[in-house]
């Protein structure tokens, strides 16, 4: 498992728009992007839409081409800008799955699945064609839909042999283009564990692409998240999640304030001090290295901690509104004119109007570079009337973790 | 776990996609080095003959209109052939005739399209259903049948109805006169309207009733509604259908030749005929050539302005988007019957007339009105001698009613995916190429066939055989067919082409065993009607055929000009008949095929 299955060096694609022959823009829809697959790993291209994604699949796929750069798929060269070399995708070792499913509308579900084994660049021995599409039928448990025409399948069923079609080749590399996305929310999470057990017992390598972050946190082995035809941070789900690198990456996934700050101290692992907002406040474990005084500080909504009393990174904050969600509710709270939404498990009986303090645990704080942008707190935006006003409220379900 | 490695033994025995000791190229090959793709040769092969039959007509053409001496002799460049054309007395004349027949025949055009459109697709008319159906019917109709059954009613010396008007009425003299331009302006305006309506249903469905109600619940009237709103929004789609049926109208040979060509009134086509096919001296092949560049230009113009016209069109339609339902127009119960009295006037002028005449004038030795004594000399005896006439070219007949539908066909399926299943340059300048052969009027590219199959008469003597005209009419039909399958495989999912490439299919096994099925139903339907369009048509046969390559069109032309009426309308039956067979077949057929579909 330690071998790089797809490499993928520089690649950039560029869109050039001509006005009378001259080049009057350049869009870069893919910059700079190097990404290491390795064998058996399942990758998630994580992204909004525009952000590049799509394009460095297919230009795996070889569906597209790109401007330059190199792709190398289990150690030979499908694509090369300098060797002008550009396999078709009919003789890469892949298989990929489409968002629409693409299955072909004038064959039945064993005819999706058979044509490219019997026709294909990579066909295998005749004889064993009908195993192995009995195989990946039974694998998806498509075996009672064999003979039905596709467009007469429900939707999930449609997915399912798209993915069979896909698996049949036994592919060194599955590409996928967000397969799930024209599913409903519990088809979605039933096929999420499907897919990822299926794909990891035949220990294909995937290559998955999606704008979902749960699905790219609940199904990843390792993350790319893209912004702007650019790779913003590598990592597994738990170190995207944990340690975003930028506050573009912790508001992508997940939620986070983010809060406007100066350091007082240089950065450091073990205790950083920074003037934010807020207050002072102190970070444990940053791993921020640069040199400007002036950055931000994210903090996620569930880290935000109620606290009882003033001490060490707390501050005073207004109740302004709150959002009951069944399993949490979200408050939106005012600390001396800056936004602070926090999240917390169950009732707490705050009411708007209340004075409560927060504190913000040093280790779940995180700095990034200034950006020179203003501060963001993508919270979600409610608007709530203050409607009563009450004492200090008792702690929250919540056990004070400090 | 045994699953999994058992799987990795497979992989790491035959790596997938990477053939190695099959002799196929590995991965690592570029693709300038894959074996040459059979089918994507076959696909090149068929785009390389339709841009050679579109560009042989434009180079013959200028060069045979700039050539001073004879073909058979080499190159002379001279500007004589315009100069002889531009200052021949009849020039004028045709030009005259030319505009007249074009903007006379779209006026009747619309006189009947817009209001079927109209009543089809706005209204509750009662029986729509039936309303297509018999709108549809003329088109099986050939034009020179329609014109020569009128013939027989409008002749001046013994036309059924001047007869008629002296039987019963007591008038003398003829009331009715074939030969008046007003004639062949009305048949030709007439005989249009069913294409015209086809083309102008779409949007009258695409427009949104809820825009005439919301003017007539804001206090505008009936009348002013229709003048303020329906129009306004309409109005470009009838430009653009009228502009297209302009061309349509001044290109068509059928009614000129059988009513304007006995009276020597020339129009564009006729003159071009004449210059071609002399009754007397020898043919002017330059001229013509001349001719027929002149033409192609002023087409040319009339083409742009057809596509802006289209443009506006297809941006009203945007504007007052789809509506979800659609809200007809409740007719009361004297508009039903007022309608359905102008739709069986319609089918009255296209079918029932002049088929009834061509049946009459087929049983009768020679043309009377109907009475006890005309009932009594009925007779067969023509269609002996038809079927007589027409066992020879029998085979001609067969030979272009399969090869040319199945050629063109061929041809318009290569390009259309050429010019929208890739993204490459070549298939714009394609398209654009398509384009601009509209602009070649169907004589016009005849001449140049016919200047071909003379100059290389001795070297390749295609000239004599049945397959110079097969290549001409499927060079007339091309863009027809391209633009019907086009339209249809612009709406396969790019994905579906995706998902073979991915899977290891090739180019071109995807453009057969996947575009190609998708697109099944579009192919049949334009087989079938090239089919149709090649048995029926008459304009390029008259200009080619020779004595060897007669089709069932011209021998119906040869014999009606030469007044043997009897016989010319006993194979104008049979045509229709053949026709009707054709169509029926094709009926069949494509039901079959929707019922497997379901």
């Amino acid at each position: 498992m330690t071998q790089n299955m797809i490499e993928i060096e520089n690649l950039t694609k560029s869109f050039f728009l001509r006005k009378r022959g001259k080049i009057t823009r350049q869009v870069d829809a893919m910059k700079d992007v190097n990404l290491s697959i390795k064998e058996g790993e399942f990758f998630v291209l994580l992204g909004a839409s525009g952000s590049g994604k799509t394009t460095t699949l297919r230009c795996v796929a070889g569906l597209e081409t790109a401007t330059s750069g190199n792709i190398r798929i289990n150690n030979t060269s499908v694509y090369s800008s300098s060797s002008r070399q550009d396999v078709p995708p009919q003789q890469r070792p892949i298989a990929m799955v489409f968002q629409s499913y693409a299955l072909w509308p004038h064959l039945d579900v064993r005819g999706n699945i058979e044509f490219a084994l019997r026709k294909g660049a990579r066909r295998p021995d005749p004889k064993v064609i009908k195993s192995r599409v009995d195989e990946v039928l039974q694998l998806l448990n498509l075996q009672e839909q064999e003979q039905r025409p596709v467009a007469q399948l429900s939707g999930g069923q449609q997915q399912r042999v798209a993915l069979a079609r896909a698996l049949a080749l036994e592919p060194r590399v599955l590409l996928m283009d967000e397969p799930l996305s024209n599913l409903d929310m519990k088809l979605r999470a039933k096929l999420r564990v499907d897919l990822k057990r299926i794909t990891s017992s035949l220990g294909i390598t995937t290559l998955y692409v999606t704008h979902d972050q749960s699905e790219a946190l609940a199904m990843a082995d390792r993350v790319a998240v893209m912004d702007q035809g650019r790779v913003i941070q590598v990592g597994t789900p738990t170190e995207i999640y944990g340690r975003p690198n930028s506050t573009f990456v912790g508001q992508f996934l997940g939620e986070m304030n983010v809060i406007q700050g100066e350091l007082l101290t240089p950065p450091s692992k073990e205790s950083t001090l920074v003037q934010s907002s807020l207050g002072p406040v102190e970070v444990t474990g940053s791993s921020y290295q640069g040199d400007d005084r002036e950055i931000v500080i994210g903090i996620r909504p569930e880290d935000v901690r109620p606290a009882t009393e003033a001490g060490k990174n707390t501050c005073r904050a207004t109740v302004k509104a709150r959002s009951y969600l069944g399993d949490c509710t979200v408050w939106d709270l005012d600390v001396s004119g800056v936004k602070v939404t926090a999240k917390w498990h169950g009732v707490a009986s705050f009411s708007e109007g209340d004075e409560i303090w927060i504190s913000l645990p040093p280790e779940l704080v995180h700095i990034f570079p200034g950006e020179g942008t203003t501060a963001r707190i993508d919270g979600p935006k409610r608007s709530m009337t203050i409607d009563s006003q009450s004492e200090i409220a008792t702690p929250t379900p919540i056990s004070s973790a400090f | 776990m045994t699953k999994t490695s058992e799987r990795q033994k497979v992989l790491d025995v035959a790596p997938v996609g990477i053939p190695d000791e099959s002799g196929r190229p590995t991965a690592s090959n570029s693709s300038k080095l894959r074996l040459p793709d059979f089918r994507l040769g076959v696909v090149g092969f068929f785009v390389l003959v339709g841009v050679a039959l579109v560009s042989l007509q434009l180079i013959v053409l200028i060069i045979a209109a700039f050539n001073g001496t004879s073909l058979f002799e080499g190159f002379e460049a001279t500007l004589n052939n315009f100069s002889d054309v531009f200052l021949n007395p009849l020039f004028l004349p045709t030009m005259g005739n030319t505009l007249l027949l074009g903007a006379g025949s779209i006026v009747f055009m619309l006189l009947f399209a817009v209001p079927f459109a109209w009543l089809y697709a706005r209204t509750a008319l009662r029986g729509r259903s039936l309303l297509l159906v018999l709108v549809t019917l003329p088109v099986a109709m050939p034009g020179f049948i329609v014109a020569i059954g009128y013939t027989y009613w409008l002749n001046s010396a013994n036309g059924l109805a001047n007869l008629l008007a002296r039987d019963w009425f007591g008038i003398q003299g003829p009331v009715f006169d074939v030969s008046d331009m007003f004639w062949m302006v009305f048949l030709q305006g007439t005989i249009l309207s069913t294409p015209a309506f086809f083309m102008l249903v779409p949007s009258f469905e695409a427009m949104d009733g809820r825009l005439e109600e919301a003017a007539q619940v804001s206090g505008l009237s009936r009348l002013s509604t229709t003048l303020h709103i329906s129009l306004p929004l309409i109005s470009p789609a009838i430009i653009a259908t009228a502009i297209f049926y302009f061309i349509a109208a001044i290109e068509m040979f059928d009614f000129a030749a059988v009513l304007g060509l006995p009276v020597q009134r020339f129009v564009l086509s006729t003159w071009l005929y004449a210059l071609v096919q002399p009754a007397s001296g020898a043919p002017q092949y330059g001229q013509a050539a001349a001719l027929g560049m002149f033409a192609i230009l002023i087409i040319s113009v009339l083409m742009v302005l057809y596509l802006r016209a289209m443009r506006r069109a297809k941006r009203n339609i945007l504007v007052t988007g789809k509506p979800a339902q659609q809200l007809r127009i409740p007719l009361s119960r004297k508009a039903q019957i007022g309608a359905w009295a102008f739709i069986g006037i319609y089918i009255l002028l296209t079918i029932v007339l002049p088929v009834l005449s061509l049946l009459w004038s087929s049983v009768l030795s020679y043309f009377q009105a109907p009475s006890p004594a005309a009932f009594a000399a009925m007779n067969f005896d023509a269609y002996k001698q038809a079927f007589a006439e027409i066992a020879p070219i029998l085979g001609n007949t067969l030979a272009v009613v399969v090869a040319v539908p199945t050629v063109a066909v061929l041809i318009a399926a290569s390009t259309a995916l050429v010019v929208t299943r890739t993204k490459s340059r070549a298939g714009k300048i394609l398209d654009g190429g398509i384009m601009i052969s509209v602009a070649i009027p169907a004589i016009v590219g005849t001449v140049s066939f016919l200047y071909v199959g003379l100059l290389i008469y001795k070297v390749v003597p295609i000239y004599t055989t049945i397959w110079i005209l097969v290549l001409a009419i499927v060079a007339r039909q091309i863009p027809w067919a391209n633009r019907t399958i086009s339209s249809s495989m612009v709406q396969i999912a790019p994905e579906l082409e995706e998902a073979a490439s991915t899977s290891g299919i090739s180019k071109g096994r995807t453009f057969s065993s996947i575009v190609i099925p998708l697109v099944k139903p579009a192919l049949m339907f334009s087989w079938f009607w090239v089919a149709l369009l090649a048995m029926r048509d008459l304009t390029v046969p008259a200009m080619l055929s020779t004595d060897s390559t007669q089709l069932l069109s011209t021998t119906i032309f040869k014999f009606s000009e030469a007044g043997q009426r009897t016989l010319s309308s006993a194979i104008g039956v049979i045509l229709l008949v053949a026709i009707a067979i054709v169509v029926t077949i094709f009926e069949i057929v494509v039901r079959r095929s929707d019922r497997q579909s379901k």
